[in-house]
């Protein structure tokens, strides 16, 4: 089915490909939310990532991944180009107040601008997640939301297989860290801590 | 593993996915280990249970996250069907014009663009082996040449000249444009990396060879000098030209004949990324070098993220030049290797010939102003339509490092490598050897 929606697009043949875009925008653009934490950003970078699928639609290989996680593969890097971006303009914006100047009062682009309706364990996890440094953060969305395998997310993240893997069980680690913290400030989640090694 | 040993994070980890989504991402073997250990270990046991819970909590929460995101298909499609079809339409008209031929002026503006590509990506290649200069006691060698017969071995030998029916060697000079000013092209004289590019019509084969700036060569009625120096010497000699007497002394020293010279100047490079649209480059490590120097004296810090990155001309030059070494074998070298493939792909990547022969006048103005050459047109044009049939693997690349060069220090005080005759005649033979 996917596999012959491909082929007519690639023939040129319109309706097909956007029956192809139709059917993977949501997963594709909720995967970027979750990495970018800006809706007008992961829908500018979903945008991104379907034109380069389409223009290089022939280069898909069906025995290497499904067209869906070819895809996740893609936008996700179309979002690491994005926060490289902010990064840049990050540092250029801390140079302008350490030469004393004042930057323009103005909302970074990365603030998350969807209100999310999350209570109890959902709430709790969510934001301890969110204090996950970035690249740990990433890998464990990839796993648990993408759904991607340990070469996929190596090759989406621009790392080695083993780095992928290294960086999953950090975060993991970070992970009930933080929400081993939370149980003390007392937000209600019962916490819980893997424990080290015995 | 030994089932004895408590496990670990990662093999914890590693078990779960594989009980949970039926992964088969264990090595063979382990998950029968790792579920005897379980079996016998309660600890590991109650760790794995509070792994698996972690891991669901979180897999629920993202899914109850990502079905809050709104999504509105119809909108991004209207987006991305127009700058799809923008792209085509670019497509489609490239295609019609390569199929009706194109006018001549292009065709040839195409060719020497892409020989210049080619020497320009292999120069970078050779400002890496080079390095820095060994001394900054004597950066001007004296014009004189040395009196005193030196403590060198005998004469350089000489190869009987090959047959030049075919194979055709071009030396490339670089110059750094920090040391000349606009409107000269080589104040100082000094030249800061050499290549000779080779190429063999017939076998459909290149090599690039790095020579190092500090080289001490023999040059033909000065006496020694370092090989740097040698274009200056020339050029300050009403009687000779640098290009002339820098392609002559290369030559002997190498025991290759070597028909061409090019004289090039770095921030024509930049210029020219530009023109291209940049390189991407994959950065293995991030890059943190806080004395990196500034254009007008003092530090400008340089800081690059690792993943892949988009460079435009001057970033790339900064990535080229930095001396920081991240992590072992991540040195300059290995970083100018990598522009250097990344600007070779760039041009001979199909899709970008479009935009290519659009902006052919503007390459060539922009290269032109920094270039000397003794090359005619047609020369240009026969190399760069060779340079084109050639992809990244055919092309061998070398330098003239400890191989074939022993430190010493001149009379003078200057430090220099001596070449060594013998294994610089084998390499030679080697690289002319993988061309057939």
């Amino acid at each position: 089915m996917t596999q012959d929606l491909i082929a007519r697009a690639l023939a040129g043949d319109e309706a097909a490909a956007r029956e192809l875009h139709d059917a993977h925008y949501p997963a594709v653009l909720r995967l970027a939310y979750m990495l970018l934490q800006n809706l007008q950003d992961a829908e500018d970078a979903t945008q991104d990532a379907f034109v380069y699928a389409f223009e290089h639609l022939a280069q898909y290989d069906p025995a290497r991944a499904a067209f869906a996680t070819w895809l996740k593969v893609i936008v996700t890097s179309r979002c690491r180009d994005r926060q490289r971006r902010w990064r840049i303009k990050w540092l250029s914006l801390q140079a302008l107040t350490e030469a004393g100047l004042e930057p323009a009062d103005e909302t970074p682009a990365h603030q998350p601008d969807v209100v999310l309706d999350l209570v109890g364990v959902q709430q709790a996890v969510w934001e301890a997640l969110n204090q996950v440094p970035r690249k740990s953060r990433q890998a464990l969305i990839l796993r648990y939301y993408g759904g991607l395998s340990y070469p996929e997310m190596a090759r989406a993240l621009g790392c080695s297989v083993s780095t992928a893997k290294s960086r999953v069980v950090y975060g993991h680690q970070a992970l009930a860290r933080l929400l081993a913290q939370e149980t003390r400030t007392e937000t209600g989640y019962h916490g819980y801590h893997i424990g080290d090694v015995p | 593993m030994n089932r004895h040993v408590h496990l670990n994070d990662q093999q914890l980890l590693a078990y779960l996915v594989h009980e949970l989504y039926l992964v088969h991402e264990l090595p063979s073997g382990q998950r029968e280990q790792t579920a005897a250990h379980l079996q016998d270990c309660p600890a590991c046991r109650a760790r794995l249970e509070r792994l698996a819970q972690a891991t669901a909590d979180l897999t629920t929460t993202l899914h109850a996250v990502g079905k809050q995101v709104p999504t509105t298909p119809a909108r991004s499609w209207e987006n991305v069907s127009r700058r799809w079809k923008s792209q085509r339409t670019r497509r489609d008209t490239f295609l019609f014009r390569s199929l009706s031929a194109l006018p001549l002026r292009h065709v040839a503006t195409l060719t020497v663009l892409v020989l210049i590509v080619a020497g320009l990506a292999g120069l970078i290649h050779t400002l890496a082996v080079t390095g820095p200069a060994l001394t900054n006691a004597t950066p001007t060698p004296s014009p004189t040449p040395p009196a005193s017969p030196s403590p060198l071995p005998g004469p350089l030998p000489r190869l009987s000249p090959a047959s030049q029916a075919g194979p055709v060697s071009v030396l490339i000079l670089g110059i750094d444009g920090e040391s000349a000013t606009a409107d000269k092209l080589h104040p100082s004289d000094e030249i800061d990396a050499l290549m000779l590019l080779h190429l063999d019509a017939e076998s459909k084969r290149a090599f690039l060879l790095s020579i190092p700036r500090d080289l001490y060569v023999e040059v033909p009625g000065y006496g020694q000098a370092r090989a740097g120096s040698v274009y200056g010497l020339g050029e300050r000699d009403a009687a000779s030209s640098g290009l002339t007497l820098a392609r002559e002394t290369i030559s002997t020293t190498l025991g290759l004949p070597t028909q061409r010279t090019v004289l090039v100047r770095f921030d024509s490079f930049i210029g020219l990324i530009d023109t291209i649209g940049g390189v991407d480059v994959e950065v293995p490590h991030p890059i943190d070098d806080p004395r990196f120097p500034g254009d007008y004296g003092g530090f400008d810090p340089l800081v690059i993220p690792e993943g892949r990155q988009h460079f435009d001309g001057a970033s790339a030059l900064r990535y080229a030049r930095t001396r920081v070494v991240p992590a072992p074998g991540f040195d300059r070298a290995f970083r100018q290797r990598q522009l250097a493939l990344a600007v070779h792909d760039r041009v001979t990547r199909l899709d970008l010939l479009p935009d290519l022969i659009a902006q052919a006048p503007a390459l060539w103005s922009e290269i032109a102003g920094g270039l000397e050459t003794d090359l005619s047109l047609s020369a240009v044009i026969d190399l760069a339509l060779l340079a084109t049939n050639l992809t990244t693997d055919d092309i061998t690349t070398a330098a003239l490092d400890e191989c074939c060069t022993v430190e010493y220090t001149t009379s003078a005080g200057a430090r220099v490598l001596l070449p060594q005759p013998d294994e610089i005649e084998t390499l030679i033979t080697r690289l002319l050897e993988e061309g057939r």
